[in-house]
């Protein structure tokens, strides 16, 4: 059963239902806030060392400026933190009974809707390269419309094959070639 | 030590002035575009604390000079 998530959407057409909300895999933003996280630790670590190797940091001056350096650097890798979460929670698409939609914040300060028509999908490609995708059920579906409009992708989302199944069937009802189609039935996969 | 107090404060609030707004815009954002804007100012507010600690913290460090 398709549920209806109108937040999202610029404007609803009649009848339309939202299937899927889709979002990039955990495992990606994940691996940025680790480096993030890393970057931390490496240099409290580095602060320690370098405060028993060079011992003018240990005392007095030094070391006010070697805690002040490190103050702005947890205060930048908290704004990285930031940054990560927000790219990960903004970028969404949806598919719809009736379309696809790309909400795309490509920076902080740049965000793009892009929409197009199921009726205009005539290939869906699914990939799913190397072995933590494989393990973590991840990957890439490639969408390609008729004419010369652009290509559309989903990069890294969770369930991929499932959700091309669902493009593609979804596609189909729009077209009118086929009805009931057996994933569509399933409830709707909030991924 | 006295000198290089106020040259560490000024770049330091230089410093603080690109962090706020560019944390602005991240907020602004995520309030405008996320889906929940509950979620949203939960998260801001948490990140806002994070960062006044932080900053609270250096201005401390500093004003020991």
């Amino acid at each position: 059963m398709p549920f209806r998530e109108t937040k999202y959407l610029p404007h609803i057409h009649q009848g339309e239902k939202v299937y899927l909300i889709l979002r990039r895999h955990w495992l990606i933003p994940a691996f940025k806030a680790v480096f993030w996280i890393f970057l931390i630790v490496v240099f409290l670590l580095a602060q320690h060392f370098l405060k028993d190797v060079f011992t003018f940091l240990s005392s007095g001056l030094g070391e006010s400026i070697t805690d002040i350096i490190i103050s702005a650097f947890l205060i930048l890798s908290l704004l990285g933190l930031m940054i990560v979460w927000t790219m990960y929670y903004l970028n969404v698409q949806l598919v719809t009974s009736k379309r696809i939609i790309d909400i795309n914040q490509k920076s902080i300060i740049h965000h793009e809707t892009t929409e197009f028509d199921l009726n205009k999908v005539q290939d869906v490609t699914t990939e799913v390269r190397g072995p933590l995708a494989n393990f973590f059920d991840y990957g890439n579906v490639f969408v390609q419309t008729a004419g010369t409009e652009q290509n559309f992708g989903f990069d890294h989302i969770p369930s991929p094959h499932q959700v091309a199944k669902t493009v593609i069937a979804l596609s189909g009802v729009v077209v009118g070639r086929g009805k009931n189609h057996s994933s569509l039935n399933r409830p709707a996969e909030r991924t | 030590m006295s000198n290089i107090s106020p040259i560490i404060n000024l770049v330091f609030h230089l410093f603080m002035i690109f962090i706020m707004v560019y944390s602005s815009f991240a907020i602004f954002s995520l309030i405008r575009y996320g889906k929940s804007q509950v979620l949203g100012f939960i998260i801001s507010v948490i990140y806002i604390v994070f960062m006044s600690g932080l900053y609270f913290q250096t201005l401390f460090i500093i004003k020991g000079l």
